[in-house]
Protein backbone atom coordinates (compact mmCIF):
# COMPACT_ATOMS: atom_id res chain seq x y z
CA UNK A 1 0.00 0.00 0.00
CA UNK A 2 1.09 3.41 -1.00
CA UNK A 3 -0.20 5.73 1.45
CA UNK A 4 2.19 7.51 3.22
CA UNK A 5 4.58 11.18 2.53
CA UNK A 6 7.37 11.76 4.27
CA UNK A 7 7.21 15.03 5.75
CA UNK A 8 10.74 16.17 7.32
CA UNK A 9 14.00 14.10 7.90
CA UNK A 10 17.07 14.29 9.99
CA UNK A 11 19.30 12.01 8.46
CA UNK A 12 22.97 11.20 9.88
CA UNK A 13 25.85 8.48 8.81
CA UNK A 14 28.52 7.69 9.99
CA UNK A 15 31.14 4.69 9.97
CA UNK A 16 32.91 3.61 12.70
CA UNK A 17 36.33 1.26 12.53
CA UNK A 18 37.52 -1.30 15.16
CA UNK A 19 41.39 -2.31 16.34
CA UNK A 20 41.79 -4.04 13.31
CA UNK A 21 40.42 -3.19 9.22
CA UNK A 22 36.88 -4.50 11.37
CA UNK A 23 34.18 -1.95 10.01
CA UNK A 24 30.52 -1.58 9.75
CA UNK A 25 28.12 1.31 8.28
CA UNK A 26 26.02 3.17 9.78
CA UNK A 27 22.70 4.91 8.43
CA UNK A 28 20.51 6.28 10.82
CA UNK A 29 17.24 8.65 11.01
CA UNK A 30 13.98 10.17 12.43
CA UNK A 31 11.33 10.78 9.54
CA UNK A 32 7.71 11.82 10.60
CA UNK A 33 5.50 9.93 8.28
CA UNK A 34 2.27 11.31 7.36
CA UNK A 35 -0.79 8.89 5.62
CA UNK A 36 -3.35 10.29 3.38
CA UNK A 37 -5.85 7.61 5.32
CA UNK A 38 -6.15 6.09 8.01
CA UNK A 39 -4.07 3.05 8.23
CA UNK A 40 -4.32 0.54 11.64
CA UNK A 41 -1.40 -0.45 13.38
CA UNK A 42 -1.58 -4.13 11.80
CA UNK A 43 -1.02 -3.32 8.62
CA UNK A 44 1.67 -0.74 9.26
CA UNK A 45 3.39 -3.77 10.82
CA UNK A 46 3.23 -6.02 7.71
CA UNK A 47 4.65 -3.46 5.12
CA UNK A 48 7.60 -2.94 7.10
CA UNK A 49 8.20 -6.44 7.49
CA UNK A 50 8.43 -6.62 3.76
CA UNK A 51 10.81 -3.59 4.13
CA UNK A 52 12.92 -5.01 6.25
CA UNK A 53 12.86 -8.58 4.49
CA UNK A 54 13.62 -6.82 1.35
CA UNK A 55 16.20 -4.69 2.81
CA UNK A 56 18.30 -8.03 4.27
CA UNK A 57 18.32 -9.78 0.92
CA UNK A 58 19.29 -7.16 -0.89
CA UNK A 59 22.68 -6.58 1.28
CA UNK A 60 22.66 -9.98 1.63
CA UNK A 61 23.18 -10.61 -2.27
CA UNK A 62 25.82 -8.10 -2.11
CA UNK A 63 28.23 -10.19 0.00
CA UNK A 64 27.19 -7.97 2.98
CA UNK A 65 26.14 -9.10 6.49
CA UNK A 66 23.26 -7.58 8.49
CA UNK A 67 24.82 -6.11 11.87
CA UNK A 68 21.64 -4.91 12.82
CA UNK A 69 18.49 -3.37 11.25
CA UNK A 70 15.81 -1.79 13.50
CA UNK A 71 12.84 0.52 13.57
CA UNK A 72 10.86 2.09 16.19
CA UNK A 73 7.40 3.13 15.34
CA UNK A 74 4.99 5.22 17.44
CA UNK A 75 1.67 6.65 16.76
CA UNK A 76 0.32 9.81 18.12
CA UNK A 77 -1.47 7.83 20.75
CA UNK A 78 1.70 6.72 21.79
CA UNK A 79 1.09 2.95 20.61
CA UNK A 80 4.82 1.66 19.58
CA UNK A 81 5.94 -0.92 17.14
CA UNK A 82 9.77 -2.28 17.85
CA UNK A 83 10.72 -4.24 14.57
CA UNK A 84 14.50 -5.77 14.82
CA UNK A 85 16.57 -8.29 12.45
CA UNK A 86 19.87 -9.89 11.90
CA UNK A 87 19.65 -10.43 8.44
CA UNK A 88 16.50 -13.89 8.18
CA UNK A 89 13.55 -13.13 10.36
CA UNK A 90 12.15 -10.00 11.55
CA UNK A 91 11.55 -10.04 15.55
CA UNK A 92 7.88 -8.04 16.39
CA UNK A 93 7.40 -6.33 19.67
CA UNK A 94 4.37 -3.97 20.05
CA UNK A 95 2.86 -1.94 22.59
CA UNK A 96 -0.82 -3.17 24.16
CA UNK A 97 -2.72 -1.09 21.52
CA UNK A 98 -0.39 -1.21 18.54
CA UNK A 99 -1.87 -3.58 16.63
CA UNK A 100 -5.55 -1.99 16.02
CA UNK A 101 -4.58 1.29 16.45
CA UNK A 102 -6.19 4.09 13.71
CA UNK A 103 -3.30 6.41 12.81
CA UNK A 104 -3.04 9.17 9.95
CA UNK A 105 0.57 9.74 11.32
CA UNK A 106 3.52 8.21 12.85
CA UNK A 107 7.46 8.94 14.03
CA UNK A 108 10.11 6.60 12.08
CA UNK A 109 13.05 5.83 13.74
CA UNK A 110 16.02 3.38 12.20
CA UNK A 111 18.81 2.49 12.42
CA UNK A 112 20.59 0.02 9.85
CA UNK A 113 24.54 -1.12 10.71
CA UNK A 114 25.62 -3.01 8.17
CA UNK A 115 29.12 -5.29 7.40
CA UNK A 116 30.71 -5.38 3.95
CA UNK A 117 28.25 -2.56 2.30
CA UNK A 118 29.96 0.90 1.25
CA UNK A 119 28.06 3.36 2.99
CA UNK A 120 26.52 5.31 -0.02
CA UNK A 121 24.91 1.96 -0.87
CA UNK A 122 23.71 1.25 2.57
CA UNK A 123 21.91 4.76 2.55
CA UNK A 124 20.76 4.51 -1.03
CA UNK A 125 19.12 1.01 -0.52
CA UNK A 126 17.28 2.07 2.33
CA UNK A 127 15.96 5.59 0.91
CA UNK A 128 15.11 3.53 -2.35
CA UNK A 129 13.23 0.96 0.10
CA UNK A 130 10.89 3.61 1.62
CA UNK A 131 10.69 5.42 -1.29
CA UNK A 132 8.93 2.69 -2.99
CA UNK A 133 7.04 1.23 -0.54
CA UNK A 134 5.90 4.51 0.90
CA UNK A 135 5.88 6.99 -1.38
CA UNK A 136 3.00 9.46 -2.21
CA UNK B 1 26.11 0.90 43.79
CA UNK B 2 27.42 -1.97 41.28
CA UNK B 3 27.63 -1.41 37.42
CA UNK B 4 26.67 -4.44 35.19
CA UNK B 5 28.07 -3.78 31.86
CA UNK B 6 26.14 -5.58 28.91
CA UNK B 7 28.00 -6.47 25.83
CA UNK B 8 28.00 -8.22 22.62
CA UNK B 9 28.07 -7.64 18.53
CA UNK B 10 24.68 -5.76 17.40
CA UNK B 11 21.54 -7.64 17.50
CA UNK B 12 23.17 -10.24 19.85
CA UNK B 13 19.96 -9.30 22.23
CA UNK B 14 21.06 -7.31 24.76
CA UNK B 15 18.18 -5.05 24.82
CA UNK B 16 16.07 -7.69 25.60
CA UNK B 17 18.03 -8.92 28.02
CA UNK B 18 18.42 -5.81 29.84
CA UNK B 19 14.51 -5.71 29.69
CA UNK B 20 14.18 -8.94 31.35
CA UNK B 21 16.84 -8.03 34.65
CA UNK B 22 15.63 -3.94 34.72
CA UNK B 23 12.69 -5.60 35.49
CA UNK B 24 14.27 -8.25 38.28
CA UNK B 25 15.43 -5.24 39.79
CA UNK B 26 12.67 -3.22 39.64
CA UNK B 27 10.57 -6.07 41.33
CA UNK B 28 13.09 -6.85 43.72
CA UNK B 29 13.15 -3.36 45.08
CA UNK B 30 12.63 -2.96 48.19
CA UNK B 31 13.17 1.01 49.08
CA UNK B 32 10.84 3.87 48.18
CA UNK B 33 13.16 5.71 45.72
CA UNK B 34 14.31 4.22 42.09
CA UNK B 35 17.31 1.64 42.35
CA UNK B 36 18.29 1.56 38.48
CA UNK B 37 19.33 3.62 35.48
CA UNK B 38 20.14 2.59 32.47
CA UNK B 39 22.79 4.09 30.05
CA UNK B 40 22.32 3.13 26.44
CA UNK B 41 24.91 4.00 23.69
CA UNK B 42 24.36 3.56 20.47
CA UNK B 43 25.93 4.43 17.16
CA UNK B 44 23.32 5.95 15.60
CA UNK B 45 22.67 9.59 15.92
CA UNK B 46 18.73 8.21 16.48
CA UNK B 47 18.14 6.44 19.48
CA UNK B 48 15.84 2.88 19.10
CA UNK B 49 16.64 0.86 21.85
CA UNK B 50 16.17 3.83 24.30
CA UNK B 51 13.20 4.37 23.36
CA UNK B 52 12.25 0.58 24.16
CA UNK B 53 13.48 0.87 27.27
CA UNK B 54 11.49 3.75 28.18
CA UNK B 55 8.23 2.98 26.96
CA UNK B 56 9.17 0.12 29.47
CA UNK B 57 9.04 2.75 32.00
CA UNK B 58 12.60 2.98 32.88
CA UNK B 59 15.35 5.66 33.81
CA UNK B 60 17.22 5.76 30.58
CA UNK B 61 20.25 8.20 29.93
CA UNK B 62 21.37 8.27 26.14
CA UNK B 63 24.53 8.53 24.85
CA UNK B 64 24.18 8.95 20.71
CA UNK B 65 26.36 8.80 17.70
CA UNK B 66 29.56 7.61 18.89
CA UNK B 67 31.13 4.70 20.95
CA UNK B 68 31.89 4.70 24.70
CA UNK B 69 34.64 2.58 24.08
CA UNK B 70 36.47 5.47 21.44
CA UNK B 71 34.73 8.73 20.36
CA UNK B 72 32.23 8.91 23.20
CA UNK B 73 34.75 8.51 26.43
CA UNK B 74 34.50 11.86 27.80
CA UNK B 75 30.61 12.14 27.37
CA UNK B 76 30.55 8.72 29.36
CA UNK B 77 32.74 9.87 32.66
CA UNK B 78 30.23 12.85 33.23
CA UNK B 79 27.00 10.74 32.49
CA UNK B 80 28.75 8.44 34.76
CA UNK B 81 29.48 10.80 37.64
CA UNK B 82 26.45 12.47 37.00
CA UNK B 83 24.17 9.13 37.35
CA UNK B 84 26.48 8.12 40.49
CA UNK B 85 25.13 11.30 42.47
CA UNK B 86 21.75 9.59 42.96
CA UNK B 87 23.41 6.49 44.08
CA UNK B 88 21.65 4.55 42.21
CA UNK B 89 21.87 0.49 43.62
CA UNK B 90 22.65 -0.76 39.98
CA UNK B 91 23.49 1.24 37.14
CA UNK B 92 22.99 -0.86 33.58
CA UNK B 93 25.30 0.17 30.57
CA UNK B 94 24.40 -1.00 27.10
CA UNK B 95 26.96 -0.21 24.81
CA UNK B 96 27.15 -0.05 21.37
CA UNK B 97 27.31 -3.58 19.74
CA UNK B 98 30.51 -2.48 18.10
CA UNK B 99 32.25 -1.34 21.71
CA UNK B 100 35.20 -3.09 22.98
CA UNK B 101 34.47 -3.48 26.76
CA UNK B 102 37.99 -3.77 27.73
CA UNK B 103 38.36 0.08 27.21
CA UNK B 104 35.16 0.79 28.80
CA UNK B 105 36.02 -1.24 31.80
CA UNK B 106 39.48 1.16 31.83
CA UNK B 107 37.72 4.68 31.67
CA UNK B 108 35.17 3.57 34.17
CA UNK B 109 37.84 2.35 36.62
CA UNK B 110 40.34 5.15 36.35
CA UNK B 111 37.53 7.99 36.46
CA UNK B 112 34.63 6.47 38.91
CA UNK B 113 34.66 5.00 42.00
CA UNK B 114 32.30 1.79 41.29
CA UNK B 115 32.44 -0.45 43.98
CA UNK B 116 31.70 -3.38 41.93
CA UNK B 117 31.70 -4.36 38.15
CA UNK B 118 30.61 -6.86 36.13
CA UNK B 119 30.57 -7.69 32.47
CA UNK B 120 27.96 -9.76 30.91
CA UNK B 121 28.67 -10.87 27.38
CA UNK B 122 25.65 -12.15 24.91
CA UNK B 123 27.03 -14.46 22.20
CA UNK B 124 24.23 -14.84 19.33
CA UNK B 125 24.82 -18.11 18.84
CA UNK B 126 23.11 -18.99 15.61
CA UNK B 127 25.58 -16.14 13.87
CA UNK B 128 28.75 -16.74 15.70
CA UNK B 129 30.57 -18.99 13.57
CA UNK B 130 30.09 -15.84 10.52
CA UNK B 131 30.87 -12.99 13.29
CA UNK B 132 34.35 -14.73 14.58
CA UNK B 133 35.82 -14.76 10.93
CA UNK B 134 34.41 -10.99 9.80
CA UNK B 135 35.50 -9.35 12.74
CA UNK B 136 37.77 -11.76 14.82
CA UNK B 137 39.32 -8.74 17.55
CA UNK B 138 35.90 -7.09 18.32
CA UNK B 139 34.01 -10.46 19.70
CA UNK B 140 37.46 -12.24 20.96
CA UNK B 141 37.17 -8.95 23.04
CA UNK B 142 33.90 -9.21 23.86
CA UNK B 143 33.98 -12.30 25.33
CA UNK B 144 37.18 -12.12 26.86
CA UNK B 145 36.37 -8.71 29.23
CA UNK B 146 33.28 -11.03 30.68
CA UNK B 147 32.40 -12.35 34.41
CA UNK B 148 29.69 -13.82 32.13
CA UNK B 149 28.63 -15.31 29.36
CA UNK B 150 24.91 -15.76 27.88
CA UNK B 151 24.63 -17.89 24.96
CA UNK B 152 21.97 -16.26 23.63
CA UNK B 153 19.29 -17.39 20.45
CA UNK B 154 19.98 -21.27 21.44
CA UNK B 155 16.46 -21.65 19.90
CA UNK B 156 17.68 -20.86 16.46
CA UNK B 157 20.75 -23.72 16.48
CA UNK B 158 20.56 -27.11 17.05
CA UNK B 159 21.85 -28.89 19.60
CA UNK B 160 25.46 -29.88 18.05
CA UNK B 161 25.51 -26.11 16.89
CA UNK B 162 25.48 -24.85 20.66
CA UNK B 163 27.69 -27.10 21.83
CA UNK B 164 30.42 -26.02 19.31
CA UNK B 165 29.93 -22.38 20.37
CA UNK B 166 30.28 -23.23 24.04
CA UNK B 167 33.56 -25.14 23.25
CA UNK B 168 34.86 -22.03 21.47
CA UNK B 169 33.42 -19.44 23.55
CA UNK B 170 35.45 -21.76 26.57
CA UNK B 171 38.17 -21.58 24.84
CA UNK B 172 38.52 -17.46 24.88
CA UNK B 173 37.61 -17.36 28.44
CA UNK B 174 37.85 -20.12 30.74
CA UNK B 175 37.04 -18.57 33.63
CA UNK B 176 33.09 -16.85 33.50
CA UNK B 177 30.32 -18.89 33.96
CA UNK B 178 28.24 -19.57 30.73
CA UNK B 179 23.96 -19.89 30.46
CA UNK B 180 22.56 -21.14 27.02
CA UNK B 181 18.98 -19.67 26.30
CA UNK B 182 16.96 -17.84 24.33
CA UNK B 183 16.27 -14.78 26.16
CA UNK B 184 13.56 -13.40 23.60
CA UNK B 185 11.38 -16.95 25.17
CA UNK B 186 12.38 -16.93 28.80
CA UNK B 187 15.60 -16.42 31.13
CA UNK B 188 16.18 -19.47 33.26
CA UNK B 189 15.26 -18.97 36.90
CA UNK B 190 18.47 -18.00 38.75
CA UNK B 191 20.51 -16.62 36.37
CA UNK B 192 19.97 -12.74 37.09
CA UNK B 193 20.14 -13.52 41.11
CA UNK B 194 24.09 -14.92 40.57
CA UNK B 195 24.89 -11.91 38.12
CA UNK B 196 22.97 -9.55 41.03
Amino acid sequence: MKCMRRLKAKKHTSTLYGKTDEAAAVYSFEKNMVCHKSIIGAELTQQYCVVMEGLCQTWAKRGGMVGHLKLFLESEEKETLWLSSVGEEVTINQSHGWQNSAMTGYTLSMTAIVLLVPKKQLIEDVENSLLMHFKK
Amino acid sequence: MKLILFSGFVGSGKTVLILSLAQKIIEENKKNAPNLVIIENEVGAVGIDDKVLKSGGYDVKNLLEGCICCTLQANLVTTLQEVMKNKPEYIIFEPTGLAYPSNIIETVTRFSKMEEVCVVAVVDVSRFSALIKVTPGLITDQIVAASYIILNKCDLATKEKIQEVHRQVEEINKTAPIYEMAAREMVPDGVWSEIL
